[in-house]
């Protein structure tokens, strides 16, 4: 069963249907199914190519191709089941929803209905079915007949089932059985008459290709394998099957036909008026009325009166696209000057029709004879087409004759002789059909009507290919005369609308089925919903994979966030830290308190008032060995004197050095300056200077390398006669660097080095673990180290020497003290920043 | 082969003669080692000049950049360098001329600094509490107090023997523990590179 687009589960089965959506050919986005551009890209979705393909593939092609493009109708709804695409592809698509009707057994299942020759139904056709048929289901009266797909073959129309009787013969081919009934009849005589099979006439007729003779229309099928005919009879059943409106119209619309101009004018003006004569006999009322007034719109014109033809207004309930149908059409086309009869020509009739009459000929033949000249126009009333025939004898009963078309009628005659009875039946909406269509025959011949190339939207035209273009008869008609309302509604709908930018139009899919306001179809509701044509497998659903992580956007959007920030816009920078007003009140005073503790202690405390009471020896305790090392430096002995001291530290270590330089120049040592600090040595020998050194000095010099350079420097051979090493210094690294050096040396010397050191009071406890080795003699630190030193060596302290011991004391108890108090205010006042 | 294999060869060829020449009383071996320490405090004089003048040509760029920050510096750097270096080449590294600058410039230059740092260190110490309130800072302050008050030999000289040897033992303590890993770093990388696990010396 075909269901409604965008149902997702079937209405009857309820099992769920694919899903199909449309894959767009330049973004790969698979898009809803009606749009006619990509939602993302609003690239076109359907290429006129693949709307209007020039070849249909075969039911075999379609079924290997079923994720392929499909179906080639613009105003159809696309099938959402697989198969559903009609196959009769020789006709129009809109032609086809007109005349064929629901044949195929719906799958109970779900599954894809089955491409019967007889040409599924479109969609919008079988919406119309099933409403119908709910409709009949509601009404008891029409219970018996119901028209829901349940019917069985046997039940069902010949036209429905497409084994029309007379196209049963064996030689029919298979593009017979694909052409929808009421067309086969058009073609039941030729089938007829390609049954006869009379001599070949390969050498005398000049044969065309199924595909070549419909142009766009068909499919690329091949032709069933062509049935040679005798020409003369072949003509004649050609000619007699075929309207002669319908079968000029094919003629011109066929460029690959050669004619000669003059000679297929003058038979074709013979055909014409021997066919006015003979299928007025055959042809239906409206098409009996059609011969008729093109006899009198040749006399008309002829006589130059069209006033006569202006007071003819059946145009209505007649949509304007159905005008196109009639032959008056050529009236408002162009036509050749050679002919003289412009009923008859070819050109007002729309190319469309003209492949309908060319097809029902070449499908039962699959040639056409080029030779004219040899058709005859006598056409054995037993030999017409079936459903002129239906038309002919149900144009006497009034109750068809009011509304019934004649391919309806047939439908719903079922049986022969139970038309009369079957035809109250007939929804209205059919029965309306034929007669608004005959009404639009005389209407087309009011002068005031531009039809011809106006039927068809540019829009269309454009979707067409163009060489059906270029053949069409009315290829050459003056677009300008095209008028909005030679547009049926349904298509103005259809035409596409530009959406939004990245917009596509989605909301077409979601129409409502509104009634058609007007014509044929008034009332009725899912008419001709625009749906697209492209049916796609479930498994292709792959575009939606590709979404892009929110992690990337965000990262774009930081990105373009940074980028679009002007240059001179200020950036964040770190803000300064106000201290608070207390702080530098705070620096004054620990200032003040020191610049005053040191005067204090040096000029207004008294002489004898001393704080220090304790003597600084118990605080150096190597400072007696320090003392007993160096007192073994025998006179004018080499002692290696390495100042390892910064500048800020110079003052400190001259207190501490002092003594030492002082009993080195009591033992007339021999003093060599060295140094891994580049202004090193200059500050040894600036210290002997300040101590009046009266012994030997030399400058031992910048040692570069760190401990490469000492290690170098005490493995040269100047250093051999060194015994004793003294180490001033006030880093810890450089300090380690000499003792290491030094102890290595004495080693491999083997008879020993001795080392004394002086450090800072800052360095003593990293030095600490060296100090209390063997390979340090004696050391001292600070300049309690350096009094200590003094009163070791038995100096009396003197006077600035006690005074600069009672300030260093008191500096400490103030430090000390500074820091119990703040201790005890941060305690009190809490932590800093917190409530 | 130059850039890896060469380089590594000769580090570890230079790391095991001098190594060796340490360990094993060899004559070659010992005088290999001194040669080859020479070398390097060749290559670190060359070091030094090298730093010199690129300390020279920083400044002296400085100089002559329009906007460029604390030009004022700048010059007194490049002139008193080049005036040192003039001096010193001069009158040699005990002239009275480089005495003088050494003893009235840079060195209570440098002793004043020190000094503001005393004032500021004590200054830190009062507020530190307040700023950062855990187990650290108490052990901090109570370090810096004990530590001052084993300075002090005025409230009671027997007690400064004791807080000494404490103060010593904890210092001496952690600094050996600190210089045993130092010492056992510097032995890890000097086999690293003997071994060539290591290879600074090509940029890896």
């Amino acid at each position: 069963m075909l269901n409604q687009d965008g149902r997702r589960i079937c209405s009857r089965c309820g099992k769920a249907l694919p899903h199909t959506e449309i894959r767009c050919p330049k973004c790969g986005t698979l898009n809803r199914v009606g749009n006619v551009f990509c939602d993302h890209c609003n690239a076109r979705l359907i290429q006129p190519s693949q709307i209007l393909p020039p070849d249909v593939p075969t039911p075999a092609e379609e079924a290997h191709e079923s994720s392929s493009l499909k179906s080639i109708q613009l105003p159809s709804r696309a099938g959402s089941v697989e198969g559903s695409v009609p196959q009769a592809g020789e006709l129009p698509d809109w032609l086809l929803d007109l005349g064929i009707a629901d044949s195929g057994d719906d799958d109970a299942n779900g599954e894809t209905d089955e491409i019967s020759g007889q040409g599924s139904y479109p969609d919008w056709l079988s919406n119309l079915f099933d409403e119908d048929a709910q409709l009949v289901e509601e009404d008891e009266e029409l219970a018996d007949n119901d028209l829901s797909l349940d019917l069985e073959p046997e039940q069902l129309p010949d036209w429905l089932i497409g084994d029309d009787v007379a196209l049963t013969s064996p030689d029919a081919g298979s593009a017979v059985e694909e052409v929808p009934d009421w067309l086969a009849g058009i073609e039941g005589t030729e089938e007829m008459s390609a049954a006869v099979e009379p001599e070949s006439l390969s050498a005398e007729i000049e044969t065309m290709s199924f595909s070549d003779s419909f142009g766009w229309g068909l499919g690329e099928e091949e032709a069933p394998e062509a049935d040679v005919i005798p020409a003369e009879e072949g003509a004649e059943l050609l000619q007699a099957d075929v309207p002669d409106w319908l079968s000029k119209a094919r003629k011109f619309d066929e460029d690959e036909v050669v004619f000669d101009t003059a000679v297929g004018l003058e038979q074709e003006d013979e055909i014409s008026d021997q066919a006015s004569v003979e299928s007025s006999l055959e042809l239906p009322d409206w098409l009996a009325e059609l011969g008729g007034v093109n006899a009198e719109r040749e006399e008309s014109l002829a006589a130059g009166n069209e006033s006569a033809l202006s007071g003819v207004d059946n145009t209505v309930g007649l949509p304007d696209w159905l005008l196109s149908l009639v032959p008056g059409e050529a009236t408002a086309a162009p036509e050749p000057a050679s002919v003289p009869a412009p009923a008859s020509e070819p050109v007002a009739m729309p190319d469309w029709l003209s492949d309908i009459g060319a097809e029902s000929s070449g499908v039962s033949s699959g040639v056409f004879t080029k030779h004219a000249d040899t058709v005859e126009n006598e056409v054995p009333e037993s030999e017409g087409p079936d459903w002129l025939e239906h038309v002919v004898a149900e144009a006497a009963p009034p109750s068809l004759a009011s509304g019934v078309p004649a391919f309806l009628g047939e439908e719903i005659q079922g049986e022969p002789g139970a038309f009369e009875e079957e035809a109250t039946e007939t929804p209205e909406w059919l029965q309306g059909l034929e007669f608004t269509a005959a009404d639009a025959l005389d209407s087309s011949f009011a002068p005031d009507v531009a039809l011809g190339k106006a039927d068809m939207p540019q829009w269309l035209q454009d979707l067409r290919p163009p060489e059906v273009a270029g053949e069409s008869g009315m290829g050459g008609a003056d677009t300008s005369v095209l008028v909005p309302a030679d547009i049926p509604d349904w298509v103005q709908a259809l035409r596409p609308e530009a959406g939004e930018q990245g917009k596509g139009t989605r909301d077409r899919g979601r129409w409502a089925t509104l009634a058609e306001p007007e014509g044929p179809l008034v009332g009725l509701h899912g008419v001709l919903p625009g749906l697209a044509l492209v049916d796609m497998t479930p498994e292709s659903d792959n575009g939606r994979k590709d979404a892009i992580p929110e992690a990337v956007i965000q990262q774009a959007q930081f990105w373009q966030s940074l980028l679009e920030q002007p240059r001179s816009a200020e950036r964040p920078v770190a803000r300064k830290v106000r201290s608070s007003q207390a702080s530098p009140v705070v620096r004054v005073i620990v200032f003040l308190a020191f610049a005053l503790l040191s005067l204090f202690a040096f000029l207004l405390l008294p002489a004898d008032l001393q704080f220090v009471q304790t003597m600084p020896r118990t605080l150096a305790p190597g400072a007696a060995e320090l003392v007993t090392s160096l007192d073994r430096v025998q006179p004018g002995q080499r002692v290696i004197v390495a100042w390892e001291c910064a500048l800020p530290y110079a003052d400190e270590m001259f207190q501490i050095a002092a003594p030492v330089l002082e009993h080195l120049d009591d033992r007339q040592a021999h003093l060599v300056f060295v140094s891994t600090i580049p202004e090193g040595t200059t500050m040894g020998m600036s210290l002997a200077q300040q101590v009046r050194y009266q012994s030997e000095l030399s400058d031992g010099g910048y040692l570069l390398g760190n401990d490469n350079g000492i290690a170098a420097y005490l493995g040269a051979s100047e250093a051999d006669a060194v015994q004793h090493v003294v180490v001033l210094s006030s880093q810890s690294e450089r300090f380690r660097w000499w003792v290491e050096q030094v102890a290595l040396t004495g080693s491999q010397r083997g008879t020993g080095l001795s080392l004394s050191v002086a450090v800072t009071a800052s360095v003593k406890p990293l030095v600490a673990p060296y100090l209390q080795t063997d390979a340090v003699q004696g050391w001292i630190a600070g300049y309690t180290g350096g009094l200590a030193y003094r009163q070791s060596r038995g100096e009396v302290l003197t006077d600035f020497h006690t005074r600069a011991w009672d300030v260093l004391m008191l500096g400490h108890w103030f430090v000390a003290a500074l820091l119990l108090l703040g201790m005890l205010y941060s305690l009190i006042a809490g932590k800093k920043g917190v409530q | 082969m130059f850039k890896r294999v060469l380089p590594t060869v000769v580090a570890a060829m230079a790391g095991l003669l001098i190594l060796l020449g340490y360990f094993v009383p060899i004559g070659f071996l010992g005088t290999m080692r001194i040669v080859l320490v020479q070398w390097a405090t060749v290559l670190a004089a060359f070091a030094l000049l090298l730093a010199y003048l690129n300390i020279l040509r920083v400044h002296v760029g400085r100089l002559f950049r329009k906007r460029a920050p604390n030009r004022v510096a700048s010059m007194i750097l490049v002139l008193a360098s080049i005036m040192v270096l003039v001096l010193v080449i001069l009158q040699g590294s005990d002239g009275e001329f480089v005495q003088a600058w050494l003893s009235m410039v840079l060195i209570p230059g440098q002793s004043a600094l020190l000094a503001l740092t005393a004032i500021t260190l004590t200054l830190a110490g009062t507020r530190l509490l307040r700023t950062r309130r855990n187990g650290y800072t108490v052990i901090f302050l109570l370090g810096a107090l004990i530590t001052l008050m084993a300075a002090i030999p005025i409230v009671y000289p027997p007690m400064v023997g004791v807080v000494m040897g404490f103060v010593d033992a904890v210092a001496m303590g952690g600094v050996r523990g600190l210089l045993l890993g130092v010492v056992l770093g510097i032995v890890l990388t000097g086999l690293r590179i003997i071994l060539g696990i290591d290879r600074p010396h090509s940029g890896e």
